[in-house]
């Protein structure tokens, strides 16, 4: 091989080693956009899922889209494949086309191309012209600088596949930003539109209002009882904070008197488990505040609390000194000042107990055979037994020796008055034990029910339900139809007996409802709606003669997926109206039910509406009896966590 | 492309030329010496033709190929004063015969006449024609007839004529420079495929520009009568046409000439569309040599020993205009050959891009 044909064909192979590493990246370039593309496409039903997107039903099916991607994806290869081949083949170059290549960049005719001809022999002439030719093309071949064109990676190619990457590397997270922009978006367009749509929103009424009030004032002063444990001061505030809320924000009472509800349920329920007092909590109290404690408790009946903190004083008491001792007692005597009724110096034990006795054992005067233990004793069971009859209301007050509360009041009164004596003169073991009595007397009037916090708790718990239901009752009226409330007249209540139902309601427009006779006697009620086409639903009898509640049918007629009890015929069938759940919640519950939505409170607020609002239909009776625990297993097995 | 030719000025041309002749080595002094005194003929010729610098040229290129031109123009653009000028440039013997209808062909080969000598003995004597000369104008050839036309067939392709049984050779150089009017048609005879594939080059003169008419009416219409310098002589000429013989012509040139020549005909695989739709019939292989021929005369005129593709692409024109047969289409959309040329150049500069 001459000298010509050794230069031009090693830069032939150098040049055709570069195409093929370009086609290479080339192919490289445009087989990662197509792995992108199929990809895209492979997972389009996952990315719109990001985007809680519904899928569209013009679009074939994801696993045909998952085929469609594999299928795109082959041929997409076999092309680029087949097209790297056919450009690799076009731009392999022959010594020929190298030499020709060289004579067009330097401007020579032919004259390379035609020298590596004379030098292969293949072109007729002579000697000396074959010279010279060679020649010519040596001298120009010497002069190239640059034999190969310069690198050219496929630029755009690879520039389109690097994009089509980072767009793959951050779609995730961008389209959960998109997500996250479009629900909160949806969220406030569906808030405004639902703004838009509902009614006013209904406001308490009167007597529900009255009963929450109730309910706070009465848990704001048990949470402010010094003996609470702290779990437990935490509930009642809880409990009080979402009442208030009821009251502040209409829209959201029937949550928050749920909530309340809740909240004194746990409370009631850890106070039978572990109590609702803590020793603990006396810790930070000097011994006149615990007297002071005890003697507000007293005063205002609350007689487990006064039990507790006298416990706490009786053991106090037992190891004082005589200023604690005098310290305590001018906190007793501060809230219960001595009375004019003169008192024998020097009194004993003896004599206190038997004045415990009862006024009804000072005629047989055995107080004075020194058993203290005994008559104490026989005073109690007497007292007790009159009191429970007192509370069935059968017993009749001031008979024999049964003692009234007012009285029983009174004598615990004289009793700490004589402790307070005793203390003063710094009989700390005397005193503590007077005390210790005393705080089981009251701790045994707590148990039966009287001056009990927990009992307290219950009336409050009833006041909260009974708003609460009250209040799911009006919103239930206002969603079936927006008339004016009927007004329901008297129930008219017949001797003593049980209640009767159901009432009927009378209206324009005639309508039946279910009513509920309440209390002692025969109630029978009656209510009448008002307004146009309205439909009355059941009074409610009531001994007291309260006007039964009633509701009409207004004029904006029923709203969708609500149907009035009485409106669907048996067999017929119904369509429940897509329009039924609060728009913008259903996002929330699909979230709540793919992962750990229920430990929010967006959920929880959800849940409990819903839950009213079930209770509420199925109160109404318009779920059919056999269905109606299933409703409540419901609710109760998806409620928040 | 512009053929660019290195030129020489006339009153420096040398009389006695570097060509050794024929049979003489090729070396590189021998070229550049060719490359100048071409150049000096060329500038010689322009001296007095004004504006048709491509038309001298590519008779140049049709005198060293030994080849005959036909040149089509309108009268008056200096067809007649091309071929005088370039003979008296050259020194060679021309005459012209000016063709007409009645033209017959013994005006043009010549006869055997009846003539007597000092003793009144009669005999045949050959009185040659016109075409006896180095350098023959056939002026308006198109309007001989075709018998008369034809008489030049063999003096345009063997060098001789034959007459009264025997063949009488032609001077060397010959070159048949043919003219035609391409306007007055009514009463000529266009001449026939054959006829017209014996010439080299075909050349058309086009109307000069407003600069050229200028300079036209300032020196050619003066007092004193222009003269033409002697620039080579004829063995020069002798010489410079052996060369052009001798110009290197790779295998891929002359592919590309082949390949070329093919695509004019329109069942090619090669041939472009438009030579499909609008040629009837192609090139002859003589179109194929005369390609080359040409070539390599340009090739020549460059200064080069080797030929290029880029020489067949300068002569393609002149080459294969008149030998293609356009079809009733290109007629009726007045599709010209130079514009079916043009096709297959730019068809063929693709290919040769791509394969480079």
């Amino acid at each position: 091989m001459s000298d010509l044909e050794a230069l031009v064909s090693r830069w032939t192979r150098s040049n055709n080693r570069r195409v093929l590493l370009e086609e290479l990246l080339r192919g490289l370039g445009w087989t990662a956009i197509a792995a992108a593309s199929a990809l895209t496409i492979h997972r389009m039903p996952g990315l719109l899922g990001r985007l809680h997107v519904d899928w569209p039903e013009w679009l074939p099916t994801p696993s045909t889209m998952a085929t469609a991607a594999w299928v795109l994806a082959s041929l997409a290869l076999v092309g680029i494949t087949a097209r790297a081949i056919v450009r690799v083949t076009r731009r392999r170059i022959d010594t020929l086309g190298m030499a020709r290549r060289l004579d067009t960049q330097q401007g020579t005719k032919d004259l390379i191309a035609t020298g590596l001809a004379v030098e292969a022999g293949t072109v007729a002439g002579s000697a000396d012209l074959q010279q010279v030719v060679h020649g010519r093309a040596a001298t120009a071949i010497a002069g190239v600088v640059r034999p190969l064109p310069r690198f050219a990676a496929p630029g755009r190619v690879l520039a389109g596949a690097g994009v089509l990457g980072v767009v793959a590397l951050a779609m995730p997270s961008l389209l959960d930003e998109l997500a996250k922009l479009t629900i909160a978006d949806a969220s406030a367009a569906q808030l405004e539109t639902v703004a838009a749509e509902e009614p006013a929103v209904l406001p308490l009424d009167a007597e529900t209002k009255a009963r929450i009030d109730k309910a706070i004032a009465e848990l704001g002063r048990h949470e402010r009882n010094p003996a609470l444990r702290r779990e437990a001061r935490e509930q009642l505030a809880a409990a009080r904070e979402h009442l208030q809320r009821a009251i502040d924000d209409p829209k959201q009472a029937a949550a928050s008197l749920s909530r309340a509800e809740q909240a004194l349920r746990k409370l009631a329920k850890e106070a039978r488990r572990q109590g609702l007092f803590d020793p603990e909590a006396f810790s930070n109290m000097s011994d006149d505040q615990v007297a002071d404690a005890m003697s507000k408790a007293m005063e205002e009946g609350e007689n487990d609390t006064a039990a507790a903190t006298g416990e706490e004083l009786a053991r106090r008491m037992e190891s004082a000194s005589e200023p604690e001792l005098r310290k305590m007692a001018e906190a007793f005597r501060k809230r219960f000042p001595p009375t004019s009724s003169p008192k024998p110096k020097g009194r004993t034990p003896d004599e206190s107990g038997k004045d415990e006795s009862g006024e009804g054992k000072d005629e047989s005067g055995e107080g004075k055979s020194g058993e203290d233990k005994d008559e104490s004793g026989e005073g109690k069971s007497g007292e007790g037994k009159d009191e429970s009859k007192d509370e069935s209301g059968e017993g009749k007050s001031g008979e024999g020796k049964r003692e009234t509360a007012e009285e029983r009041r009174e004598r615990w009164r004289k009793a700490l008055e004589e402790m307070a004596e005793d203390m003063e003169r710094g009989e700390s073991g005397l005193s503590s034990s007077e005390m210790r009595r005393l705080a089981e007397e009251l701790a045994d009037e707590a148990d039966r029910g009287n001056g009990g916090m927990d009992r307290a708790l219950d009336e409050a718990l009833g006041e909260v339900e009974g708003a609460r239901r009250r209040h799911l009752e009006e919103l239930g009226r206002e969603r079936e139809g927006e008339g004016k409330p009927g007004e329901g007249k008297p129930g008219e209540g017949k001797g003593p007996g049980e209640g009767k139902g159901p009432g009927e309601g009378k209206g324009p427009g005639e309508g039946k409802g279910p009513g509920e006779g309440k209390g002692k006697g025969e109630g029978e009620g009656k209510g009448e709606g008002e307004g146009e086409g309205g439909e009355g639903e059941g009074g409610e009898g009531d001994p007291s003669g309260r006007p039964g509640p009633g509701g009409g049918k207004g004029p904006r007629g029923l709203r969708p997926g609500f149907f009035p009890p009485g409106s669907i015929k048996p067999g017929e069938r119904v369509d429940v109206p897509s329009g039924g759940p609060p728009k913008g919640a259903v996002r929330i519950i699909e979230r709540a039910a793919s992962g750990p939505g229920r430990d929010t409170q967006e959920y929880a607020d959800i849940h409990h509406e819903y839950a009213a609002v079930a209770e509420a239909a199925v109160r109404r009776e318009e779920i059919p009896l056999t269905r109606r625990d299933y409703i409540r297993e419901y609710f109760q097995a998806v409620r928040p966590n | 492309m512009q053929t660019v030719i290195p030129t020489q000025s006339p009153a420096q041309a040398p009389l006695t030329q570097p060509n050794p002749g024929p049979g003489a080595p090729i070396t590189e002094q021998r070229l550049v010496a060719a490359q100048e005194v071409l150049g000096g003929l060329k500038l010689e010729i322009e001296r007095r033709l004004y504006g048709q610098d491509a038309l001298v040229v590519q008779a140049i290129i049709g005198l060293l190929a030994r080849g005959n031109v036909l040149i089509e123009g309108p009268p008056g653009l200096g067809k007649t004063l091309l071929v005088r000028v370039m003979s008296e440039a050259l020194h060679l013997e021309f005459s012209r015969i000016q063709f007409t209808p009645d033209l017959m062909p013994a005006d043009i080969t010549g006869s055997q006449s009846l003539v007597h000598d000092e003793h009144g003995r009669a005999s045949l004597e050959f009185r040659a024609g016109p075409v006896f000369a180095n350098i023959v104008l056939a002026d308006e050839i198109n309007r001989a007839t075709p018998k008369t036309q034809s008489a030049l067939l063999e003096a345009m392709q063997e060098q001789s004529v034959t007459v009264g049984g025997g063949r009488r050779p032609l001077p060397a150089p010959f070159m048949v420079i043919a003219t035609q009017n391409p306007i007055e048609m009514e009463g000529t005879y266009p001449l026939p495929e054959a006829q017209l594939d014996r010439f080299l080059l075909k050349l058309e003169v086009g109307f000069p520009s407003f600069e050229t008419l200028r300079d036209i009416g300032l020196h050619t219409t003066g007092k004193e009568e222009l003269t033409t310098n002697r620039v080579m002589d004829k063995a020069t000429l002798l010489g410079l046409q052996e060369l052009v013989r001798e110009i290197a012509v790779a295998p891929h040139v002359a592919e590309h000439a082949a390949r070329l020549t093919m695509a004019t005909h329109p069942d090619a695989p090669d041939a472009p569309e438009s030579i499909r739709k609008y040629v009837r019939y192609g090139a002859s292989p003589r179109a194929m040599q005369a390609l080359i021929l040409a070539g390599r005369a340009h090739a020549l005129l460059c200064g080069r020993a080797w030929m290029s593709e880029e020489d067949i692409h300068q002569v393609a024109h002149p080459v294969l205009r008149h030998r293609m047969i356009p079809s009733f289409d290109a007629k009726l959309e007045n599709v010209t050959n130079n514009d079916l040329v043009d096709q297959l150049l730019a068809t063929a500069a693709q290919r040769v891009r791509a394969s480079g």
